[in-house]
């Protein structure tokens, strides 16, 4: 067992969260809170200026002091639009440098465009980003995006919003066991079994929006997950037993009274 | 003079201010960001910082995503 810390900072909770796909605020609020998630993800969007007064703006309502925020730069298709949103981040947020990087590269897949993800990575990090980074389950890219200093690399499980669940557990564990920062899978999680598969891979934690905020009831699926990463978790540490073809008796054989040959 | 704020052209007083603008439109400066021609101005700067004709305005803030 160790501590889950992103740049210098330790989290209790492995479960990160999005906020995108809600009702509305307070049921964004309400299954933030059942999630237990510390860390949770925004979007950069230009603001509703027409909109009614009263409503507040999502980061009155998830407070910054009490979570860590990290806005992503969803919807940019080039190095250059997420560069300029990790900027614009930053400036909301009081200089805070902590940006989630994926640079999509198809509208029907939202596969990440590597390319173009390892070239904002680069200048992120040269301009100080701590940059946690969406990509796909490929190993050697996972890899590369470590050695540019990214502080987390997050493969996806499957594409994003899809529901699927883990499709390449083999990719996800080469990734981990050759990783020296956190890995973080994003992307593709159904319920609360594939959070728990993940883990069990030795994951250090998971990122999710859609399959707890379009569940049936968030706030149930919220709290589903949060269990689901934590056991998970445990029983990676724990060391499951091995498979075997046949039985194994759990009671004793001996002194059996009613097969007493 | 005429600006574009989110995509809305909105005719404003000369030479208005970034802090007088967001005065007008009802906006507070908390966990927000302006571009003005594709470069951030600096929330120091809002109080001194005077629009001109023709300028492309994006106010920016966070919301829910994933």
């Amino acid at each position: 067992m160790n501590n889950f810390i992103i740049k210098n900072k330790t989290y209790g909770s492995r479960l990160i969260v999005g906020t995108g796909k809600y009702k509305d605020l307070s049921e964004t609020k309400l299954a933030i809170e059942a999630s237990g998630a510390e860390m949770v993800t925004v979007a950069i969007r230009r603001m509703n200026i027409g909109q009614d007064k009263n409503t507040p703006n999502l980061l009155e309502f998830i407070d910054p002091e009490k979570y860590t925020i990290l806005p992503n730069t969803a919807g940019c298709y080039t190095a250059e639009d997420a560069i300029r949103t990790c900027n614009i981040a930053a400036e909301i947020l009081d200089g805070k440098k902590l940006v989630k990087l994926e640079v999509l590269g198809d509208e029907k897949t939202l596969y990440p465009n590597i390319i173009e993800t390892m070239r904002a990575a680069e200048i992120l990090v040269q301009d100080d980003f701590d940059v946690m980074v969406y990509t796909t389950d490929d190993p050697l890219i996972a890899k590369e995006l470590e050695n540019i200093g990214c502080v987390s690399v997050m493969p996806l499980a499957s594409p994003i919003g899809s529901g699927l669940g883990l499709q390449n557990k083999y990719n996800i564990l080469s990734i981990v066991e050759n990783a020296n920062i956190p890995i973080i899978v994003d992307a593709g999680i159904g319920t609360a079994s594939d959070a728990s598969i993940i883990m069990e891979l030795g994951c250090d934690g998971i990122l999710m929006n859609t399959a707890i905020a379009c569940a049936k009831n968030p706030v149930l699926m919220a709290s589903a997950m949060k269990k689901a990463v934590e056991a998970g978790y445990e029983a990676y540490h724990a060391g499951r037993i091995p498979k075997k073809r046949y039985a194994s008796a759990s009671s004793p054989i001996e002194d059996n009274i009613c097969n007493d040959e | 003079m005429k600006v574009m704020v989110n995509k809305k052209l909105l005719v404003l007083d000369n030479k208005i201010t970034l802090e007088n603008l967001l005065i007008e439109l009802s906006v507070s400066t908390k966990y927000m960001a302006i571009e003005v021609n594709e470069m951030i101005i600096p929330k120091s700067q809002y109080e001194n910082y005077r629009l001109k004709d023709g300028d492309v305005v994006e106010v920016i803030n966070a919301v829910g995503g994933g």
